[in-house]
């Protein structure tokens, strides 16, 4: 069995990228086994690992004369080498697979959506956000401000809907999104063992967590771009006085 | 033995079958419907808390009439609950008592396919309408493929003469018609199995003959 490996850092993850080729006339099981410092993260659906991964690394068929490629991340820096052929073993017999685990995997998640829980704790919150597109606000705040400044010509109706209160509901709405979501996490970093067992629990386990940092990532920068915004707006609406002289002059 | 009562559509009385099924089986009954609980409970933990690692299987199990495990009735529960547990529950159960039955919800979601993966035997219930049947046969589908072998199809609700003949040879397993009787309806509720409430009913003979044609798997 002919391994060959590349690896790639990305950020805090290696990336670990096997080629096999199976140069016999024989299907073959193989085990590759991680050598990084860290466990394997599989690829997952519905939360349960594929078949044939753990956190020691992926087991695969080749089959006679071909080629497979395969590849995995791992939460550590690059080794030489970061994978090698555990075991290769004939693969005449399927593997004896979890049923269990199959069902999981392939069918749909059974659990309610989290938004149905009601309440506004923490939990609908995260739901909300990832429904709803990301950096959608400030594309459209950014796109609403800067072709008007460099076309000053275009006649734009004035006598639009005066700032309606819901308009501001809905920024508010969105500042209180993220609020509860950095309320959360800084409540996980400051807790103690205890409380932040209880703290996860009620945040949907640690697969919700981690992709609570994944959206706080995203209100990071949706929060910068929406001050941006909104300081160019205030700079703009300093700067414009409307000529009212001159138009009084007119009527 | 553990036997999964399913169905693809939801309101065909899969529930009533399932009670009634371990009544003539004197097995436990597992509320499996993990988001929309019908069987009845007492306080006490629930499938919930056994899914959650809060209880442990056999802790959770209720006597009465039909020994019954509960299932939660809230859906911050259902969000809770680990179904991957749901296998290693099962088989704690029916290593207590012997024979176990899990009324599965309705659908093919993964509540679904967990109990049928670990399932000696398949019950499928069906309501005698063409409709009804499209979705069973989708259900069969399914148990075929995390290897349940369908041991009966229940054609529950039965007024006139039954399709047996067309059901017997679309889903190939024995048909067994339940007629409608109002006493059916109600067993759940007052937790009178029909075996017990009107053993000489036809009711009560379907049922006894369901258990047969299982404990023949």
């Amino acid at each position: 069995m002919e391994l060959d490996w590349s690896q790639e850092a990305a950020g805090p993850v290696t990336l670990v990228h096997a080629r096999l080729q199976n140069e016999r006339a024989t299907d073959r099981r193989v085990s590759l086994r991680n050598c990084l410092d860290g466990p394997v993260l599989p690829p997952r659906r519905h939360g349960v690992p594929e078949a044939g991964w753990d956190r020691e690394g992926p087991t695969t068929v080749v089959p006679a004369g071909e080629r497979v490629a395969i590849g995995y991340a791992c939460p550590a820096p690059p080794a030489d080498p970061p994978v090698v052929v555990d075991e290769v073993t004939a693969a005449e017999a399927p593997t004896s697979d979890d049923t269990a685990a199959t069902a999981i995997r392939e069918l749909g998640d059974h659990r309610p959506p989290r938004a149905v829980l009601g309440g506004g704790s923490a939990e609908s919150a995260i739901d909300a956000a990832s429904a709803e597109p990301v950096n959608e606000r400030p594309d459209r705040e950014s796109q609403d401000s800067e072709p008007s400044a460099d076309e000053p010509s275009t006649p734009q109706p004035i006598d639009e809907p005066p700032a309606s209160g819901s308009r501001y509901d809905g920024l508010a709405d969105r500042l209180d999104r993220s609020r509860t979501r950095i309320r959360t996490a800084e409540a996980l970093a400051a807790a103690g063992v205890v409380d932040a067992t209880a703290l996860l629990e009620t945040n949907g386990g640690l697969q919700s967590v981690e992709s609570l940092g994944a959206t706080l990532d995203a209100d990071a920068r949706e929060l910068r771009a929406l001050a941006r915004t909104a300081s160019t707006l205030a700079d703009r609406a300093a700067a414009a006085a409307p000529p009212i002289e001159a138009l009084r002059r007119l009527s | 033995m553990i036997v999964a009562v399913a169905s693809g559509k939801g309101g065909v009385g899969k529930s009533t079958v399932a009670y009634n099924l371990a009544a003539a089986l004197s097995a436990v009954v597992v509320d499996g419907d993990l988001g929309m609980a019908n069987l009845p409970a007492d306080r006490g933990p629930t499938l919930h808390d056994v899914l959650a690692g809060r209880a442990a299987a056999c802790e959770a199990v209720q006597p009465g009439p039909v020994t019954v495990l509960p299932c939660g009735r809230s859906l911050a529960g259902a969000r809770a609950a680990d179904v991957s547990k749901l296998s290693d529950a099962l088989a704690a159960v029916e290593r207590e008592y012997g024979t176990v039955v899990i009324d599965c919800p309705a659908g093919l979601r993964a509540d679904v396919g967990v109990p049928l993966s670990v399932a000696d035997a398949a019950v499928l219930v069906a309501a005698p309408e063409p409709f009804a049947l499209a979705d069973a046969l989708r259900t069969r589908e399914l148990a075929r493929e995390l290897d349940a072998p369908l041991a009966a199809v229940a054609l529950n609700r039965v007024v006139d003469e039954p399709p047996t003949p067309t059901v017997r040879s679309t889903l190939g397993a024995p048909v067994e018609a339940v007629p409608a009787d109002p006493r059916l309806g109600r067993s759940i509720e007052a937790e009178a199995p029909i075996v017990d409430a009107a053993s000489e009913s036809e009711p009560a003979a379907a049922f006894a003959s369901l258990a047969d044609q299982i404990e023949r798997e």
